[in-house]
């Protein structure tokens, strides 16, 4: 509302004249229009003429101006006609004119539309300010690391008088209020620490029975709970067996007393003890009952303890229950049947024997072959004979093995060094060995036969021991194979000890090596000098009987017998290759003559090989290629790998003049080239692979080539390759495997994303771990805590203005903090951790990025401070 | 359609969208020496590429869940209590409402409303709820669980309405419709008048939505047919008023920030608006786009970190505050216009009524694990949503958290206001290199939706 001052101006007064004069006709000027009315009434018989003007002025008159007349209606006046200018003469002009001074004229009020506006306008301000309130709250809640919802009320607390200060009357006033107080007895007489203290003593033993009567109830019930649990418990096998035995004693005892005292009842229960036994006997419950079944197949298969034990159990009771027919039985019936039946047995033996259809190895004459001692002592038989040739090879090994090692020492002896004469030795071991062997596997066959001879003997005898029956055992399990065998190939078993002493050897020939080796080195002579297979192949073809120039040679260990053995994968597969094959046998047959090395024989085809098929060919694009390459190269000649041959052509060129005129030329062929080269290029990814066989559904050979039908139906069809990169780029060959970036690229990130004001800093963000493979299991919890925690099915009403008071209780009563809850007290201690938080938005990936001992990190925190600083004091501003 | 049927058929998606992160959750040795962890540092932006892609990869999983369908043939809107507790619809035949959003258990239907807007709040006390009926009689209900609901004919208005909003603490509530009115619940007529909100020619347009602030209780806001943005005080009156290009469907206040207002607008855009600062220059803080339609209603969530808006353009949009692109869509093949959305008061759900009469409850962030889970789990889940914030600016992250996939026609739609947008501003700086210089101004984006502030010369 604006404010608008009544003001006297020479036109209003003559207003108030007017109508004082008709005020002073009418009335006395009484306050309240009711008692107006009832003056009027008495009034009326005085002046109706007067009475007529004053309602035609009333109807004139505005509020404002009966107010006004109120005023001067106390003024008090006669109820004669005053003429205005009486009073203003009475009033004096220079009054008049001193009042005129003061007064100024009002401003015309605002339009409405204008004061409106002004209004909205205030009304804005207004707004602004009180809802600025609400900006720090709201923006350090825009930064906070973690906000959790519902957002917890300002804790106000209540204090009562107790807690509360006593306040000191300090002055004068306040004394004497205090006393009245106190004389009055108006305060609460507070509890004397004595009180208090009976209080909490009475309470202390209240509470301390009452600690005891729940304690003896619950030691109660977890006694009661101990002692049932023990009686609920599954025993140890243990336990049952001590309980089993006790009864047992038990029935024993009882069985004893029962005969001494009423002999039928024992009689009796022997009966039934062996009613007992006859069932299970009958029903063999115990050895082949379901359960049993599935006890044997849980150990087959799981190998499960207490299921054989279980089994064990059950095989035990059975033995227990069947005890008595042992007792009984000491006639030895069983072992009459037995020795009946191996008696046949023998007899079933010997009669195919003599009928010559006797073979030991024959599944269907098993049960002749089959001998007394049973199953067991087959399998003895089989173990032993085993270990019998395990130590006839051993022994073998340590005789061949103390052969060459005679061999060496007689070598070191000598001290001769000659490749002859080791080679000599060499066969010399070679042929030992075939001796001792020979002589080695001659009395074996001895030996058998002679084992044989005794065991048939035996056999008639019905021989009972057993060593002499494991051996004449292992006669007949041996199989006949290898008898004949030995038989056979006792003329060429060569070759097949050096296969079945193959190791034995490769030991010795390792000794062997490593001491000829020695005694070289000795000499000066270079052992490590590699040699290639084909020279000695074609130094074997060509003189073979001449001495071997390389030591290399003596290599016959069995692994790289085979090495030298195979042949390389790479075949001669044309003409030309043939030849080059042949030409570079012809020079490797030179060359070893002159040096006998593999690496110049190498060379030697490169560079003598090629130049004779260009030479057939003559190319002019392939002449500059040369040409251009060597040009290409900034490198001295000397670092570049060259060969001799390029070389000479380089000369050559650098000599020719029309060479160079043809360089001048050279770039027709060049494009041409480039393009065979780019071609070459995108084709080379571009390789169709086919699964195709020769050979499968049709014919195959030199000549025939496999059907493209074939060909088309086995390919392996390949996603299509994305376009490549060159492909629009006309004199281009864009190398793709040569981008290492590629994946790179996809981890770059291209602009510096929002909450960043560095690089440095986003950098340092990216670089910081938050797992906890790298960083404290704590800091990893603070790092990964979640920036809003909400509850489910909690209700989170909008802020309150509480918040606002909380900060301010935070501010102004710092020492007073109430206890803090957990959650609290890890978020402040987060904020402790990690900097001040009212940093800039990316103040908390900055330190993230710091954590771990950044050089920076105390820049940016003083930077980060200062900021802050400057923020707080603005919003200060807005707020005050 | 059977509500069990409807079942069937929406809840199909809806399968578990729990979180099993791998290469997050095993026990590790730590190593504390700085030294090597400065080695290992450089490695782990690879090391975390795979958690982290899996990570923003299973962000995908979307979970709608189907809460009921509506008879009739309406348009459905959502109202809540302030409180949070209660969720209801309306439409053209019934009232419904719900308690709570994981329960929504339905409460007895109504007698038919008919009306146009969202025009049913409840009071602050939770005794009772007004409805508006006929566009002129006031309903006053009961709100007690076990009461029979029995309308209490309220009071009879001599204006249109269309709209309530009530305040937050005292029992007054605004209605809006051919004039903005505040009444009291004690009194049977309002106490006040707003009447500012007539157009440039004189005629009094009607208002579409008003809305109180519920933070500074005494603010509330409304926007009306002659494009204009309204604030008013309960004290001063009116305070400002902002002209805009476009109509306001919808405002809500952010429930956490007393100054920050958000407008839905028809140019398929939404506007936030700093109240304190709602001058020539600093008018628009932030527009977030994205929607193809007119942009129907819009609720802030109650962290007052995001809200969701409906659109015609039949999906669901949910922003963060601080983004001017969308975070999320929603959409499902039988949702049509949206023309209601309402954010749960525990930040967990956000429900949807569309004009296929049926109200949908969504999940407010579609890969959130529901339900309680083991620390272990929630370390892991924590470290993963780490990992994603940490990593989400690399492209190939980003490519993969952004990717949604589209109806056919929003997609068109967007792509289609993509080029109309594209041969405006060419044919802007066309017109720009072709005429003296500074004729042709550069206005910002944020200026461009606003004609300008009323009153203020």
């Amino acid at each position: 509302m604006t404010k608008t001052k009544v003001k006297l101006t020479p036109l209003k007064l003559d207003d108030d004249a007017i109508f004082l004069s008709s005020k002073s006709k009418s009335d006395d000027g009484d306050e309240s229009p009711e008692e107006k009315d009832e003056d009027e009434d008495e009034d009326e018989g005085i002046d109706e003429r007067s009475h007529a003007q004053l309602l035609s002025d009333l109807g004139k008159l505005s509020k404002r101006k009966k107010a006004a007349r109120d005023v001067r209606v106390s003024l008090g006046g006669s109820s004669k006609k005053v003429d205005t200018s009486d009073i203003l003469t009475r009033l004096g002009t220079k009054y008049m004119e001193q009042e005129n001074k003061k007064l100024t004229t009002t401003t015309k009020p605002l339009e409405k539309h204008a004061a409106l506006r002004a209004k909205r306008a205030a009304g804005l301000e207004k707004v602004t300010i009180e809802v600025n309130k609400w900006e720090n709250l709201v923006y350090s809640r825009r930064r906070a690391e973690q906000l959790s919802f519902p957002v917890e009320n300002a804790d106000v607390r209540i204090m009562t008088s107790e807690k509360a200060q006593t306040t000191k009357p300090k002055t004068s006033l306040e004394k004497k209020v205090y006393e009245l107080l106190k004389g009055a007895n108006l305060e609460e007489k507070k509890e004397t620490d004595e009180e208090k203290a009976t209080k909490r003593a009475m309470s202390l033993m209240e509470l301390k029975e009452r600690n005891a009567e729940i304690w003896r109830q619950r030691e109660m019930k977890r006694r009661y709970e101990e002692k049932s649990r023990l009686q609920n418990k599954s025993k140890s096998r243990k336990y049952h067996r001590i309980l089993r035995k006790e009864r047992l004693k038990k029935e024993k005892q009882e069985l004893e007393m029962l005969e001494k005292t009423d002999p039928d009842a024992a009689l009796e229960r022997l009966n039934n003890i062996e009613h007992s036994r006859i069932h299970e006997r009958m029903s063999l419950r115990h050895k082949r009952s379901k359960w049993a079944k599935q006890q044997g197949l849980r150990v087959r298969d799981t190998k499960d303890q207490t299921a054989k034990s279980a089994l064990e159990e059950n095989e035990r009771m059975y033995h227990e229950l069947t005890r008595k027919l042992k007792v009984n039985n000491k006639d030895g019936e069983e072992h009459d049947s037995e020795d009946e039946e191996l008696l046949e047995l023998l007899k079933d033996r010997q009669a195919a024997i003599d009928a010559g259809e006797y073979d030991p190895m024959n599944p269907w004459t098993k049960k002749v072959t089959k001998n007394d001692s049973g199953i067991e002592d087959n399998g003895d038989d089989k173990s032993f004979s085993r270990f019998k040739r395990f130590w006839e090879e051993v022994n073998k090994r340590k005789i061949v093995e103390l052969e060459a090692q005679k061999f060496v020492e007689e070598n070191e002896r000598s001290k001769q060094s000659s490749f002859k004469l080791v080679k000599e030795k060499n066969v010399q071991i070679e042929n030992k060995q075939d001796g001792t062997a020979k002589e080695i596997k001659e009395n074996e066959d001895v030996d058998q036969i002679e084992e044989k001879e005794s065991k048939e003997e035996k056999e008639n005898e019905g021989g009972k021991s057993n060593s002499e029956e494991s051996e004449l055992d292992e006669v007949e399990e041996r199989p006949t194979k290898k008898r004949k065998f030995n038989n056979e190939d006792n003329n060429e078993n060569e070759q097949d000890k050096e296969f079945s002493i193959d190791s034995m050897f490769d030991d010795a020939e390792m000794e062997l090596k490593k001491k000829v080796k020695r005694r070289l080195e000795k000499l000066g002579v270079d052992v490590n000098k590699p040699v290639e297979w084909n020279t000695i192949k074609r130094r074997k073809k060509n003189k073979q009987k001449k001495g071997p120039p390389n030591i290399q040679e003596f290599d016959f260990s069995s692994e790289n017998m085979r090495d030298n053995l195979d042949e390389g994968l790479s075949r001669a597969k044309t003409m030309d290759d043939m030849e080059n094959l042949q030409t570079a046998q012809g020079e490797g047959t030179i060359s070893k003559n002159d040096t006998g090395n593999k690496k110049e024989n190498i060379e030697d085809k490169l560079g003598k090989g090629e130049p004779k098929k260009k030479k057939i060919e003559v190319d002019p694009t392939k002449f500059i290629k040369v040409n251009a390459k060597s040009l290409r190269t900034a490198m001295p000649d000397n670092v570049t790998k060259g060969g001799e041959g390029l070389d000479d052509s380089e000369e050559e060129l650098e000599e020719d003049p029309e060479d160079l005129i043809r360089e001048a030329f050279e770039d027709d062929y060049l494009i041409d080239e480039f393009k065979s080269e780019k071609e070459a290029a995108i084709n080379k990814n571009n390789v169709e692979l086919s699964l195709a066989l020769p050979g499968w559904g049709d014919w195959t050979g030199p000549n025939i080539k496999v059907s493209n039908r074939k060909l088309k139906r086995f390919k392996i069809r390949t996603p299509k390759a994305p376009p490549r990169k060159d492909a629009s780029l006309g004199n281009v060959i864009y190398n793709e495997e040569a981008d290492v970036h590629e994946n790179l690229r996809k981890t770059m990130v291209s602009e510096l994303p929002y909450p960043f004001k560095s690089v440095k800093d986003f950098e340092a963000s990216i670089r910081a771990p938050v797992g906890r493979m790298f960083v404290p299991e704590n800091a990893h919890r603070k790092l990964t805590a979640p920036p809003i925690v909400t509850k489910m099915g909690t209700v989170i009403d909008p802020i309150d203005e509480d918040q606002l008071l909380k900060k301010k209780l935070k501010k102004t009563l710092p020492q007073s903090e109430p206890q803090k809850s957990k959650k609290e007290m890890g978020k402040n201690e987060k904020g402790n951790n990690k900097g001040n938080q009212k940093g800039d938005k990316n103040k908390k990936r900055n330190n993230r990025g710091n954590q771990k001992g950044q050089k920076n990190r105390d820049k940016n925190k003083k930077r980060n401070n200062r900021g802050n600083q400057k923020g707080q004091k603005n919003r200060g501003k807005i707020v005050k | 359609m059977h509500l069990a049927d409807a079942d069937k058929i929406e809840g199909k998606k809806s399968g578990p969208a729990g979180l099993v992160l791998p290469n997050v959750g095993h026990k590790a040795h730590m190593y504390f020496n700085p030294e090597f962890i400065h080695f290992l540092v450089v490695t782990t932006s690879h090391k975390n590429q795979k958690p982290t892609l899996n990570a923003v990869e299973l962000q995908g999983f979307l979970k709608s869940l189907f809460v009921s369908s509506a008879k009739g043939h309406a348009i459905i809107y959502l109202f809540k209590h302030e409180k949070g507790r209660f969720l209801g619809t309306i439409q053209d035949a019934e009232i419904f409402l719900c308690e709570g959003a994981a329960s929504h258990r339905r409460l007895p239907s109504l007698p038919p409303h008919t009306e146009t807007r969202s025009t049913i709040k409840v009071s602050a006390d939770r005794f009772y709820f007004v409805t508006v009926r006929f566009l002129k009689t006031l309903f006053k209900w009961p709100l007690q669980k076990s009461s029979n609901l029995d309308a209490v004919p309220y009071c009879l208005v001599s204006t249109i309405v269309t709209g309530i909003s009530h305040h937050r603490h005292k029992n007054e509530f605004i209605t809006c419709g051919e004039r903005v009115l505040l009444w009291d619940s004690s009194t049977k007529s309002p106490r006040f008048s707003y009447d500012w909100n007539t157009s440039g020619d004189g005629n009094e347009a009607s208002v579409a939505c008003v809305k109180f602030n519920p933070v500074e209780t005494n603010l509330f806001a409304s926007s009306d047919y002659a494009n204009n943005l309204v604030l008013y005080d309960t004290r001063a009156k009116e305070v400002i008023k902002v002209k805009l290009t476009t109509r306001i469907n919808a405002l809500a206040w952010n429930p956490m920030e007393a100054f920050i207002l958000t407008a839905a607008s028809e140019d398929y855009n939404l506007y936030s608006f700093d109240i304190r600062r709602m001058d020539k220059n600093n008018r628009v803080i932030n527009m977030h786009s994205g929607h193809t339609a007119a942009v129907m209603d819009l609720d802030y969530s109650p962290t007052g970190k995001e809200f969701c808006a409906g659109s015609y353009d039949k999906s669901i949009r949910i922003f963060r505050v601080e983004d001017g692109k969308s975070r999320d869509i929603y959409h499902t093949k039988r949702m049509f216009k949206v023309s209601s959305v309402l954010w749960s008061a525990d930040n967990k759900y956000i429900l949807s009524g569309s004009s296929d009469h049926n109200v949908r409850l969504w999940k407010a962030r579609a890969s959130e694990k529901m339900g309680k889970m083991k620390e272990r789990e929630k370390a892991s889940i924590n470290y993963s949503e780490e990992l994603k914030r940490k990593y989400g600016h690399f492209p190939e992250v980003r490519r993969i958290a952004r990717n949604r996939h589209l109806p056919k026609h929003i997609y068109h739609s967007a792509k289609e206001h993509r080029i109309i947008k594209d041969s405006q501003s060419r044919k802007e700086g066309n017109r720009r290199a072709h005429s003296k210089k500074g004729a042709v101004p550069f206005v910002a984006a944020r200026k461009k939706p606003i004609v300008g502030l009323e009153d203020h010369q």
